[in-house]
């Protein structure tokens, strides 16, 4: 029995693997930070194996739940980042080149999650409520509030994407 | 793609998915460490268990120790079999035998007053379960003896909502979404060391509910319509 879950694990790892790290990725800016990230994911999801009904969803919402509450945790000790403009090629106009993921930093974890749920996975407001717990509303709302606050940081049409 | 094209929304995704492509995780590795990782965790929930279960009789033995002290390993009280070893001539059946097993024989060494330096000093501290009294310290090639596992339990929050008209679904990781048909809300079971601390969180939602301490958790409840919030908290079920 044993075996058969670790073969079922493991392909299950390779199926979504990749895409759960790039959202891990996404979510904390840090290659170093989304491998902690999903390796926690990854145990959780081996613990529970046969209990959860839909694997990809309970990855998924566990990979955020992860993510949110360390976040949470972090903050008690340590300040949240606004915009820094003294770093190399960032204008206090933002006029120069912004890496999303610096632009991302700026968010608060939840409206973090919300963005790289919406506009990398293309989910709808309805699963991103449902993956996050929250209602569509919030969804909506954070997602334009967070738009407004990313688009000067990132509306350069000349710059190329890292 | 997004309500939100016309604000960004396209050229944001695009930003994202070049960016997420420099990630190429290293999936082999992955599935061993979190094989690892997990049987870690399923091992410890099963000595979590097992010490609750066995608390009990570990108390009777140590009290039977103090009205009858013992100068040597040999005589134990509270029916618990005189020699350690008799407990390897029966066959180990399952999980909970076993672990009962090893905890008797961890109780029989304390009962004999087996000196501190004697115990396994290499065992990791993440691996030491505290009891009520003393420290019971199961070595991690204990576990190696016994039989693999029983399924674990279904995952488990030490509260439910029974308000009526709502549902809810089955906890993922430390929380659960419930809905009435129109409103959602998140209830999370949270640590009391973080009470504080959310309570003075100025990100917090501000129609969070957070309930009183039960043990060493408590539960919040989260939730776009206040009214919903208050109806949920006022039907959460503590265990």
């Amino acid at each position: 029995m044993r075996a058969a879950k670790d073969n079922e694990f493991t392909e299950f790892v390779h199926a979504i693997g990749v895409q759960l790290e790039r959202a891990a990725f996404l979510l904390t800016g840090d290659h170093h930070l989304a491998q902690d990230l999903t390796q926690a994911t990854y145990a959780k999801v081996y613990v529970s194996w046969h209990r959860a009904d839909d694997p990809v969803a309970y990855a998924r919402r566990t990979l955020l739940n992860t993510y949110i509450s360390h976040r949470r945790l972090r903050r008690n000790t340590e300040q949240p980042i606004d915009w820094v403009d003294d770093r190399p090629g960032v204008d206090s106009d933002y006029g120069e080149r912004v890496d999303v993921l610096d632009a991302l930093a700026t968010l608060s974890p939840l409206d973090r999650a919300i963005v790289v749920l919406r506009y990398w996975e293309d989910r709808s407001v309805t699963d991103t409520a449902r993956d996050l717990g929250v209602s569509e509303d919030v969804v909506r709302t954070r997602s334009r509030r967070a738009l407004q606050k990313l688009r000067p940081l990132l509306e350069d049409p000349e710059r190329t994407p890292r | 793609m997004t309500d939100f094209d016309d604000d960004g929304g396209s050229h944001l995704s695009m930003l994202l998915r070049e960016r997420a492509l420099e990630v190429q995780p290293d999936l082999t590795h992955h599935v061993a460490v979190a094989r690892k990782a997990g049987n870690r965790l399923i091992r410890r929930r099963r000595v979590a268990v097992g010490s609750t279960v066995l608390a009990g009789s570990a108390a009777a033995v140590l009290v039977g120790v103090q009205l009858w002290p013992a100068p040597s390993p040999a005589p134990v009280a509270g029916g618990f079999a005189a020699n350690p070893d008799d407990t390897s001539e029966d066959p180990v059946q399952d999980p909970a035998d076993c672990l009962s097993q090893l905890h008797q024989s961890r109780v029989q060494v304390q009962a004999g007053r087996m000196p501190a330096e004697a115990l396994p000093t290499d065992t990791p501290r993440s691996d030491r379960v505290e009891g009520d009294h003393q420290p019971t310290l199961i070595h991690v090639d204990d576990w190696d003896s016994c039989p693999p596992t029983t399924p674990l339990p279904p995952q488990d929050l030490p509260v439910t909502v029974k308000a009526p008209g709502w549902k809810c679904d089955p906890p993922a990781d430390d929380r659960f979404g419930c809905t009435n048909g129109t409103d959602i809300v998140t209830v999370t079971v949270r640590s009391a060391a973080v009470r504080d601390d959310y309570l003075h969180d100025p990100d917090k939602a501000t129609d969070t509910y957070a309930s009183e301490l039960h043990g060493d958790v408590f539960a919040t409840v989260m939730g776009v319509n206040p009214i919903a919030v208050h109806e949920v908290a006022e039907h959460l079920v503590w265990k």
